[in-house]
């Protein structure tokens, strides 16, 4: 069981990175910092039932997800989005998160799903 | 205007029924003979026809059948001038919609009528549906994923409450998304709570909200997932992971539709569509404790369950044929590659536990194996899927399943779709024989959920 993080090129992605690095260890852990590097690399090593963090600091690159969202299908995707407005919210939903968040709610929350995702499938 | 025949030997009753249905605004003719009526009812298009039993050309009975099959399909409620429990039990068998008799009819003619044409009108809109269906990448033609579409397109038509069943792989996911985009909630959002990755100490606030400093690290309000689908679709996937509490205060938006986020006073209202599935006999749940029956009760005004994917290899070809398509285009090749000779076969032979998602890994892992050849060898397969091919062709027989006794080997081949319902049909008569006609017997001893076994029994047309 592998986690992907995808947390962008901008300064909280990289403290999130860390965090959840530490969380994590880096033996499951493969983190990305640009959507066209994550999608070469998932195309060819992404299972059913991987976990996909995906950690969006800005609305274009909530596009650029929704236009490649086939490629999230049978993974369980964790969605932290930049904003709460029902926009953002609803082109969020379109990705079928099994997890949503904002960046700036208290991540606890994701480590715990991520905890408890893991545990139910170890391998 | 609603069309109503009426085939009665009786004359009088005839002219008297027909000036009543008339003047209450429906088109109504009447024929004296069973022949007659059989005749208008092959070139008009009624809605609703009353047949008496005892014609002067025949047992009205023993037409039943022909008047349901001519071109309208109509409901025909059965009228006879003396009881009889046989025969009323006939007509329900045959497809009446009803029975009554004629002392009573007169008096309860408007009723019977009334009952029928608003189960009509509602058969005809469901019906209309599947023709515009969006399958939404659910594949296969076969007749028991044909079954589940029908229930899917009957379902995308009203806002009821949804449950789908089966095992996992089987695409459950996938269905409840396909109700959502064929329904009319389509345009707002369809929100997934999957209830086995919640911690329980999250999952209050994750469907209902919070409000700020509702608890340490509530810095600020959030909207629950409850909210975010007002207007859509809530899907509470795995919901026989909701804990006990969690159930309770679910079961109260559900028939509220208002909840109070974490540490709010007032109510807030949301109007969304509930769909959940499981793997888990919820059944078995609430008789162990562990799942509220009230809440069951409500998830399961309309259920679907779907078939493993053993129980279809018929669309085994087309779902290669899907995912071929699906990792060639992943992997940006240039050509997409054939299948060996026994790819298939080796495929249909095995039981897949996993479902489509497991074929889907295995053809995925034979794809990746075979990077340079332009040929998918069944050599490429997982290991496991290879051994068991192996083992049957040594064997010289099926591995599993139906007994080979009952193939007589000097008759014709079957073929395997014959031969899978004639055993499935015999095992269930078993089953019910040996629960003495008890489903929650049959189906413990069956290890199928209650809704799984009532739908063979109502495809095997075993049910009484």
């Amino acid at each position: 069981m592998k986690v992907y993080l995808y947390s962008g090129q901008h300064e909280a992605g990289s403290k999130f990175r860390l965090l959840v690095l530490k969380q994590l260890g880096p033996d499951c852990l493969k983190s990305f910092a640009n959507i066209s590097e994550m999608l070469s690399s998932l195309a060819l090593s992404l299972k059913s039932k991987d976990i996909v963090i995906l950690f969006v600091e800005t609305l274009r690159e909530l596009e650029e997800l929704l236009l490649v969202q086939e490629t999230f299908d049978d993974v369980r995707l964790i969605l932290i989005l930049p904003q709460r407005d029902q926009l953002t919210v609803a082109k969020g939903h379109r990705l079928r998160p099994r997890y949503l968040t904002f960046i700036d709610s208290n991540m606890s929350g994701v480590y715990g799903v991520v905890e408890k995702m893991l545990m139910m499938h170890p391998d | 205007m609603d069309k109503i025949l009426i085939v009665d030997d009786d004359e009088r009753l005839c002219r008297m029924l027909t000036r009543r249905m008339q003047r209450q605004g429906y088109d109504t003719f009447s024929a004296c003979t069973l022949l007659e009526g059989l005749d208008k009812a092959t070139t008009d298009f009624f809605d609703v026809i009353f047949l008496d039993v005892e014609m002067p050309d025949g047992d009205g009975l023993e037409f039943l059948a022909k008047f349901k099959k001519t071109p309208s399909s109509p409901e025909v409620i059965i009228i006879t001038g003396q009881g009889d429990p046989d025969g009323a039990e006939k007509a329900i068998k045959n497809g009446a919609w009803g029975y009554v008799e004629k002392p009573d009819i007169i008096n309860e003619i408007g009723l019977h009528l009334n009952r029928a044409l608003q189960y009509r009108r509602e058969k005809k809109r469901a019906q209309m549906v599947p023709l515009q269906l969006k399958r939404q990448n659910i594949i296969g033609s076969g007749r028991e994923i044909s079954y589940c579409l029908d229930l899917l397109a009957q379902a995308s038509v009203s806002d009821i409450s949804v449950h789908i069943s089966g095992e996992t792989g089987t695409g459950k996911e996938v269905f409840a998304r396909a109700i959502h985009v064929n329904s009319c909630q389509a345009a707002n959002n369809f929100v997934v709570v999957d209830c086995a990755s919640l911690p329980e100490t999250l999952i209050e606030s994750t469907l209902f909200g919070h409000v700020k400093g509702a608890f340490t690290g509530a810095d600020k309000a959030a909207d629950g997932l409850v909210k975010q689908a007002d207007g859509g679709t809530l899907f509470l996937d795995e919901v026989g992971e909701l804990p006990l509490n969690t159930q309770k205060s679910f079961l109260r938006v559900l028939q509220e539709r208002s909840y109070r986020p974490v540490g709010a006073t007032q109510e807030i209202f949301s109007d969304f569509r509930l769909v959940s599935a499981t793997n888990q006999n919820l059944e078995e749940m609430v008789k162990a404790g562990t799942f509220r029956k009230d809440l069951l009760f409500r998830l399961q005004a309309f259920s679907i369950d779907l078939p493993p994917l053993r129980e279809r290899v018929e669309d085994i070809k087309e779902l290669v044929t899907y995912f071929m398509d699906k990792f060639y285009r992943r992997y940006g090749q240039t050509e997409s590659k054939g299948l060996g000779p026994n790819f298939l076969s080796t495929l249909v032979a095995y039981d897949w536990p996993g479902n489509i998602r497991e074929l889907s890994q295995a053809l995925e892992q034979a794809y990746a194996r075979a990077a340079n050849s332009p040929t998918l060898f069944s050599y490429y397969l997982p290991e496991v899927i290879r051994i068991n091919q192996a083992r049957r062709l040594v064997k010289g027989k099926p591995h599993s399943g139906a007994s080979q006794d009952s193939i007589n080997p000097t008759a014709e081949l079957p073929t395997w779709r014959e031969y899978k319902d004639e055993c499935e049909k015999e095992y269930l008569n078993k089953a019910l024989l040996q629960a003495h006609g008890n489903i929650s017997t049959a189906s413990n001893m069956a290890a199928l959920s209650r809704t799984r076994l009532y739908q063979l029994l109502k495809k095997y047309e075993l049910l009484e």
